[in-house]
């Protein structure tokens, strides 16, 4: 079966020749391991005892194939959990528009019938990229939670009716408390009902080059408690 | 002339001539140098630097096992940290670390044989999921992410303005959409994205959607069939397109060296002109990411 080939092609070529066997590893103890790795290609590596073969093969397969489970697991997660296939390790960068610049949340206090867009500063970037990395129903409703534990305050010379009457334009106007931050003087809370989390994400036609916006995810969260809008 | 050939081969032969290993370990420490240890935070991104540091300047670090296993774990723990945000380089950097480490556990003359073929499964398989990927997505194969993309990234702004038409007013225009989209005080439900994409876009965009995702495949194959003196050529003549082609507009260069630093490793020690040549795509992935394009736009 052997045959020598001194081809320029030098090292895998010429190596090769020697190894080329045919038999399945568990019923030939004694065939070149690796050449079950790499086909007629891995000449030097298949000398030595078998313990040597085992070592040559661990350190020629091990990384190889944890590479192919980290992707295989990426690709799993992309189209269970909504991850962009842009990241990860799954080698999906450049195959889709649905890439992480390309994925927007928007975050509305919620008043009755009227959702209020309200703009979050960068203490909440973190929470944010998570929403947007693993855009499941679960993970917006767990920050969205969190997020019905911070109080929002509206300027009070703004809106000086004892029922501030807030409108969808009134995001600018908002600004968010830290946990335990008093509320500003000439400022009132916003007396909101729940918190509702959008994440989106673009599309694009390209036969009539039309792109457009379509929704990935959403969840509201109730607030436990109306904290009012005096004070 | 002939003194100036007679210098080029012997530049040639020098290069080629250099142990293989020694070059790859310290083309690999200033890869993760330069484009991926300094990603790692507070603690991980110094410890990275000082770690690709040290291998760099010294050899006999350098050809250690027990230094590039600590490398990948240290690019291990930022993966664990940080696994939906690192780019698909830092994970394919992380995998040859890796593999320096386990290919350098075997006796000194195995270690060349191994990285090669270490070198050999991971361009093979990270370019097979890299087409994969693109053609389960209904994005790609429809042509539509060359077409949004060349006016979404700038990386492609200066492609798309010299072959499909772009103009400045385009881009001024398209960035305020993209603006509004991300101003989070706009509303989405009823919002109309209203992008100026110019008629020769779409040409451009089928080209470059087929010429990528061909020469992937080809990567693919000739880097995971078995091997053949026809194969081993083509394998380094397609990575070598790839790398002077595709660097050239998508400036991800450290993807692109970090293939190139593969390439090299599984080119047999007789191809001087190869290994060579590897060199010199090095050197231009990381003048190309400058923007060349820019200048003739």
């Amino acid at each position: 079966m052997a045959r020598h080939n001194k081809s320029e092609a030098g090292g895998e070529v010429t190596r090769a020749v020697t190894t080329r066997v045919t038999f399945p590893l568990a019923v030939a103890p004694r065939c070149r391991l690796t050449s079950v790795v790499n086909g007629p290609s891995t000449g030097i590596l298949s000398r030595g005892s078998r313990e040597e073969q085992l070592r040559v093969l661990l350190a020629v397969c091990l990384v190889p194939i944890i590479l192919t489970a980290v992707a295989g697991y990426q690709v799993y997660r992309s189209r269970t959990y909504a991850t962009t296939p842009w990241k990860g390790g799954g080698f999906g960068m450049f195959s889709t528009i649905d890439f992480p610049p390309a994925r927007v949340q928007r975050v509305y206090l919620v008043l009755g019938d009227l959702s209020i867009p309200i703009a979050l500063d960068g203490r909440f970037d973190e929470s944010m990229r998570l929403l947007r990395n693993i855009p499941q129903p679960e993970v917006l409703s767990n920050v969205a939670r969190v997020l019905t534990e911070f109080r929002w305050v509206y300027p009070a010379d703004r809106y000086p009716t004892p029922v501030p009457e807030l409108t969808a334009q009134s995001g600018a106007d908002l600004q968010v408390l830290g946990h335990g931050e008093d509320v500003p003087f000439g400022f009132r809370m916003v007396p909101y009902e729940a918190i509702r989390l959008e994440v989106w994400r673009y599309s694009f036609e390209s036969k009539s080059a039309k792109a457009g916006l379509k929704i990935m995810s959403e969840a509201t969260a109730a607030r436990e408690y109306n904290q009012g809008a005096s004070r | 002339m002939s003194t100036d050939a007679h210098h080029t081969q012997g530049l040639v032969a020098s290069f080629g001539e250099m142990d293989t290993v020694d070059v790859v370990t310290r083309l690999s420490a200033l890869h993760l140098l330069m484009h991926i240890a300094g990603h790692g935070g507070q603690v991980l991104g110094p410890l990275g630097l000082a770690c690709a540091m040290l291998g760099l300047v010294s050899s006999r670090l350098g050809r250690a096992a027990g230094y590039w296993a600590i490398m990948t774990v240290i690019l291990c723990a930022r993966v664990f940290l940080d696994t939906d945000q690192l780019d698909n380089h830092f994970y394919l950097s992380m995998y040859w670390s890796g593999a320096l480490a386990v290919s350098l556990c075997l006796p000194a003359e195995r270690q060349a044989d191994a990285l090669s073929l270490n070198a050999k499964w991971l361009l093979g398989l990270c370019m097979l999921f890299a087409v994969l990927w693109k053609i389960i997505s209904p994005d790609y194969m429809s042509g539509a992410f060359f077409h949004f993309f060349m006016v979404a990234d700038n990386r492609f702004h200066d492609l798309a303005k010299l072959f499909g038409g772009l103009t400045q007013a385009n881009l001024d225009h398209n960035f305020r959409v993209f603006s509004e989209v991300q101003d989070p005080l706009t509303p989405l439900h009823e919002y109309v994205v209203r992008l100026e994409l110019p008629e020769g876009l779409r040409g451009l965009a089928v080209l470059m959607t087929w010429w990528t995702i061909v020469i992937e495949a080809a990567i693919a194959v000739v880097f995971l069939v078995p091997a053949s003196r026809g194969i081993i050529k083509a394998r380094h003549a397609v990575l070598l397109v790839f790398g002077f082609t595709t660097y050239l507009v998508a400036t991800v260069k450290g993807f692109g060296i970090a293939l190139m630093i593969m390439g090299y490793a599984n080119t047999p020690i007789e191809w001087k002109r190869t290994r060579v040549a590897y060199l010199v795509a090095i050197v231009y992935i990381e003048i190309t990411a400058m923007g060349v394009l820019g200048f003739l736009t």
